[in-house]
């Protein structure tokens, strides 16, 4: 059984100036344990809204979510979610940030400090403990961000343009520290991005959204062996034909 | 050259006080006014330093702080946990919000009279007052704060595990701090002026009881030392709470 499973997902948003907007229509996916599934798609094509579905932060018009069989409906400790903005807490350090879900889960002190080190350590911020977010890049804020949702261990892990608002070089790096990170940590993680190389850099699977309403319009799997080459004949292959389909429409 | 040693802010700052001691000091001499009108300028300094020596001005003073404390304390207790009611529930914000509107107009003055009726003087009758006038602010300000939570940092809350309450006490409060310190810093300066006129009636101590029982007695020049005191004590409690505010919002950045 996949470990996620998402069956004839449709929503619907009605509001009371522009009408009804039918955001995503009939998606069915499954994500296994530990595959890192890229989506892709135009801005507006509901990517946003899909991730935001399986994280229990939206209810579906139709159709359900199950992880491991169980129907999502609000949001769960084993799926987790890191969004653009990295929405972190200003009021506390770097640490703090960290430590945040397991203090939610009730650790003691010692294990929330030594837990929140490792992950810190994990995302490259060692000697950034104390600091504020103010005081952070971009790219370190996002590295935070990633820390805080490991550190609250999490089985899936959703992450909505994660690296959107970065410049391209820190972007290749954290694309790197992330698929490290995902070795390491045997994680799932499905990963929405509007960018083809991104997608086909990170996943084992890419799917292709079509826009409005948001429909699967295909499925590709990547077999190119990590760490990719985006110079490569078959990088550059895959990503004509992800390029046709998503022009197609 | 000594003036050129001096920093040119606290020079720019002295120069009106200066000028205004300076005028006062030859209307005083010149005699133009009565001195029920205009105390003379040398009266003052007297009258404020016989109060000043003798202890007097500081028991004025402190009798005034600690009922405004006392207020503060009240209007804190019950703005901050109403504002936050109100900021995260539309319910309950509509609930209260018209008679909070009406009632917002009525200045702590008008409360006076209840207050005494109520509380029969003393500490209570005072705090009242001033808690009547640092209520407000305290609550729009804890209302604005916590409708300006973003969306984000409370979905994050709900991803990284948080429950309803959990949200509101580790993500809304901490995220309406630097707002909720600054209804707390209004609702200071209100209150103390609020203790003031609160005193007017049935005090034997305070910086307001100072004024009226200067007033009884035609003291006019230790009336003008009451009202200096009062300028410079408001000005002293909001510096020092600016600090404490700056402090303990330091995650802001500069």
């Amino acid at each position: 059984m996949a470990l996620l499973e998402i069956n004839h997902l449709s929503k619907t948003f009605v509001s009371d100036k522009e009408g009804k907007i039918e955001a995503i229509r009939d998606i069915n996916l499954k994500v296994d344990e530990k595959e890192f599934v890229c989506i892709v798609g135009k801005s507006g094509c509901g990517k946003t809204t899909l991730l935001r579905i399986i994280a229990g932060l939206e209810p579906p018009t139709h159709g359900e979510v199950r992880l491991n069989g169980n129907t999502i409906k609000s949001p769960v400790p084993e799926i987790g979610m890191v969004f653009q903005d990295p929405n972190l807490f200003a009021w506390r350090t770097v640490l703090g940030n960290v430590t945040f879900p397991l203090e939610i889960q009730g650790f003691n002190k010692e294990e929330r400090v030594k837990t929140a080190m490792k992950y810190i350590q994990m995302v490259g911020l060692v000697g950034f403990e104390q600091a504020y977010p103010y005081e952070l890049s971009g790219g370190m804020k996002q590295r935070v961000a990633l820390a805080r949702t490991l550190a609250s261990d999490p089985r899936i892990i959703l992450m909505d343009e994660p690296f959107g608002a970065l410049d391209a070089q820190t972007r290749n790096e954290m694309q790197l520290e992330l698929l490290e990170i995902w070795k390491k940590e045997t994680k799932t993680i499905l990963f929405v991005t509007h960018s083809i190389d991104e997608a086909l850099f990170l996943g084992d699977r890419v799917v292709v959204l079509s826009p409005s309403p948001g429909k699967i319009q295909k499925e590709i799997s990547v077999k190119l062996p990590r760490p990719r080459d985006r110079t490569s004949k078959e990088f550059n292959d895959l990503r004509r034909e992800i390029l046709t389909y998503l022009t197609s429409t | 050259m000594m003036m050129g040693r001096l920093p040119k802010r606290i020079f720019h700052l002295l120069v009106v006080p200066a000028l205004f001691l300076i005028v006062w000091g030859i209307l005083s001499i010149a005699n133009i006014f009565p001195s029920y009108l205009l105390p003379p300028l040398k009266e003052v300094i007297f009258g404020g330093y016989y109060l000043a020596t003798s202890g007097e001005l500081l028991r004025h003073i402190t009798a005034s702080l600690y009922r405004v404390v006392s207020g503060l304390t009240i209007a804190i207790f019950t703005g901050v946990p109403l504002g936050i009611l109100m900021g995260r529930s539309e319910r309950i914000s509509s609930l209260f919000e018209g008679v909070l509107h009406i009632l917002r107009h009525i200045p702590p003055i008008a409360w006076i009279p209840f207050a005494l009726l109520w509380f029969r003087g003393g500490l209570a009758s005072a705090a009242f007052v001033v808690s009547i006038g640092a209520f407000f602010p305290i609550l729009l300000n804890t209302i604005a704060g916590v409708k300006g939570v973003p969306r984000g940092l409370i979905e994050v809350g709900y991803t990284l595990g948080c429950s309803s309450r959990e949200i509101t006490t580790k993500i809304v409060l901490p995220y309406s701090t630097p707002n909720i310190l600054t209804g707390i810093r209004i609702g200071l300066g209100i209150g103390w002026m609020s203790v003031v006129a609160a005193e007017y009636f049935g005090y034997n101590f305070g910086l307001g009881a100072l004024i009226i029982f200067a007033y009884n007695i035609l003291r006019i020049d230790l009336m003008v030392v009451a009202m200096i005191t009062i300028g410079f004590v408001g000005l002293i409690i909001d510096r020092a709470f600016k600090w404490l505010e700056n402090r303990l919002t330091r995650w802001r950045g500069k």
